[in-house]
């Protein structure tokens, strides 16, 4: 058992060794610059969309018909929706062409559409038509809610 | 085809405040909501997802206001220096957000069992209630009927002792012999009924007599058998002295049918005997002189010439004689006129002319 331990502590110390004497220079902290925010921003919305998406899902499986819920139902697929639009505005306004933007000292004043792209674009811009409804049915459940119980 | 850029910033201006301002009411009504029952783990959940929507939907639209407010006031380098912060933030909380969102099942599940274990104690509670005021009714009920059986015993036991009492002595005593029970009659004859402490003396210790400690005992006989015994018996006791009693003893038994004492029954009848005693003397006084009144009634056998009577000896005595020996009767001695004129006629003139003077 004891010949075991030592070989172990051997083997230990002599990889130990070989990495510090092999190792070559790296910097310890990564850096996150560029795309990387609005990736991370687009994953949140993913999760958000996954989380309200399984939420939904089980609201539907439990089959729940009590007052409230049906407004709760409308909240959670207009948050989704609202989701899913501002995922596809970010992504667009990645890609969107600059030239599309009619600027005047430096104020965006209008926007030319020349596609259905620069159309769903700049629909996505107006994500409070979504968002605010969404909001005012989560208002109305809890509401309902709170006068039924 | 040109559109202009005003509708996407009084869209996003006024749909940032609306949002706040219903964001607000939101976490208003499920603060209340779950206030209204604190121990509902569902409520909870909900006004934790609600708060963290909530705040989502402020980080999002106090953003957006600051960048309009930034990009119309010609300032896009703050702008640019804040975006990056409030992203984060809104990216901090739809991670919150699809946390408490994917555990809705699971919250939902316990909530529901929480609620199935509720329902059933409140049912099991209200079963026991039900079992219990069932059980409290039936208590309730068995109290008054024993209050009333108490109250029936007790007017037994006053109706018992006052049938007992307006009897003549009596006493229960049990196989051991000692006196279980005693009426008031008995306790003015015999007052030592029990020690000091209530327990019951021995009926040989309370009413000593000649037939203690013997087989001719009525309760011995009585606890060797016998149905009914009746004795008479002589009883000391420490006021009256002594008393000529008819004890009438008999089985004393529980409801079982076994025998657990002796009941007896004292008629003193020491007056009676005393009464019988001086009548016997009476009736004997009486037959003595009836015997006397005999003697000098029948035939007497009498001299036709010396007047003598002859006695049951055949002796002839003095008339006096015999009449004073059998009677109660008692003779002076005189003599008659008709005699004195005959024996003593000078004596008898001189005295009979003083008399007739006199009258004269």
């Amino acid at each position: 058992m004891r010949d075991k331990v030592s070989i172990l502590k051997a083997l230990y110390f002599s990889a130990t060794f070989s990495l510090i004497s092999g190792a070559m220079p790296v910097y310890a902290v990564q850096g996150h610059g560029g795309a990387e925010g609005l990736v991370s921003h687009q994953i949140g919305h993913i999760l958000f969309i996954s989380g309200m998406g399984y939420l939904l899902y089980r609201v539907y499986s439990f089959r729940i018909t009590d007052p409230g819920w049906f407004e709760f139902k409308s909240f959670l697929w207009l948050i989704i929706l609202w989701n899913f639009l501002t995922f596809f505005g970010h992504w667009m306004h990645e890609i969107v062409n600059p030239a599309r933007f009619i600027s005047q000292e430096n104020q965006v004043t209008a926007f030319i559409v020349t596609d259905s792209f620069d159309a769903f674009f700049y629909l996505t811009l107006l994500d409070h038509i979504l968002l605010v409804p969404s909001f005012i049915f989560l208002l109305l459940a809890l509401q309902k809610w709170r006068r039924v119980q | 085809m040109t559109i202009s850029w005003m509708p996407v910033v009084y869209i996003d201006i006024f749909g940032s405040a609306l949002t706040v301002c219903i964001a607000l009411l939101c976490a208003h009504a499920s603060w209340q909501w779950s206030k209204q029952k604190t121990d509902d783990i569902f409520r909870q959940y909900i006004f934790l997802l609600t708060m963290a929507i909530v705040c989502f939907a402020i980080s999002r639209s106090f953003g957006h206001l600051i960048k309009q407010i930034l990009l119309l006031n010609d300032m896009p380098e703050i702008w640019k220096q804040i975006s990056p912060f409030s992203g984060a933030i809104n990216t901090a909380t739809f991670i919150i957000i699809f946390a408490f969102g994917i555990y809705f099942h699971r919250v939902q599940r316990v909530h529901t069992e929480i609620e199935e274990y509720r329902k059933n104690l409140e049912s099991l509670v209200l079963k026991k209630t039900e079992q219990m005021e069932e059980t409290n009714t039936a208590l309730h009920n068995e109290i008054a009927e024993r209050v009333q059986a108490e109250k029936k015993l007790k007017q037994s036991h006053i109706t018992l002792e006052n049938v007992l009492d307006s009897s003549n002595p009596l006493c229960i005593t049990s196989i051991d012999f000692e006196i279980v029970k005693a009426n008031k009659a008995y306790r003015e004859i015999w007052p030592k009924t029990s020690t000091k402490e209530g327990q019951g003396i021995k009926c040989f210790e309370s009413r000593p007599g000649a037939l203690c400690h013997t087989d001719d005992c009525p309760l011995q006989q009585v606890i060797n058998g016998k149905e009914k015994v009746t004795v008479e018996s002589v009883k000391q006791n420490t006021q009256k002295g002594t008393n000529t009693f008819i004890i009438s003893a008999r089985p004393f038994r529980d409801a079982g049918g076994n025998l657990i004492g002796v009941v007896e029954s004292f008629q003193n009848i020491s007056a009676r005997i005393k009464a019988e005693n001086a009548k016997a003397e009476l009736i004997d006084e009486l037959q003595e002189a009836l015997d006397k009144v005999n003697l000098l009634g029948g035939m007497l056998p009498i001299c036709a010439s010396c007047k003598k009577i002859r006695d049951d000896k055949g002796y002839w005595n003095q008339i006096e004689t015999y009449i004073r020996d059998h009677s109660e009767a008692e003779f002076s001695h005189g003599i008659c006129p008709d005699c004195a004129q005959k024996l003593y006629p000078e004596f008898y003139n001189k005295v009979d002319k003083i008399i007739s003077d006199r009258k004269k």
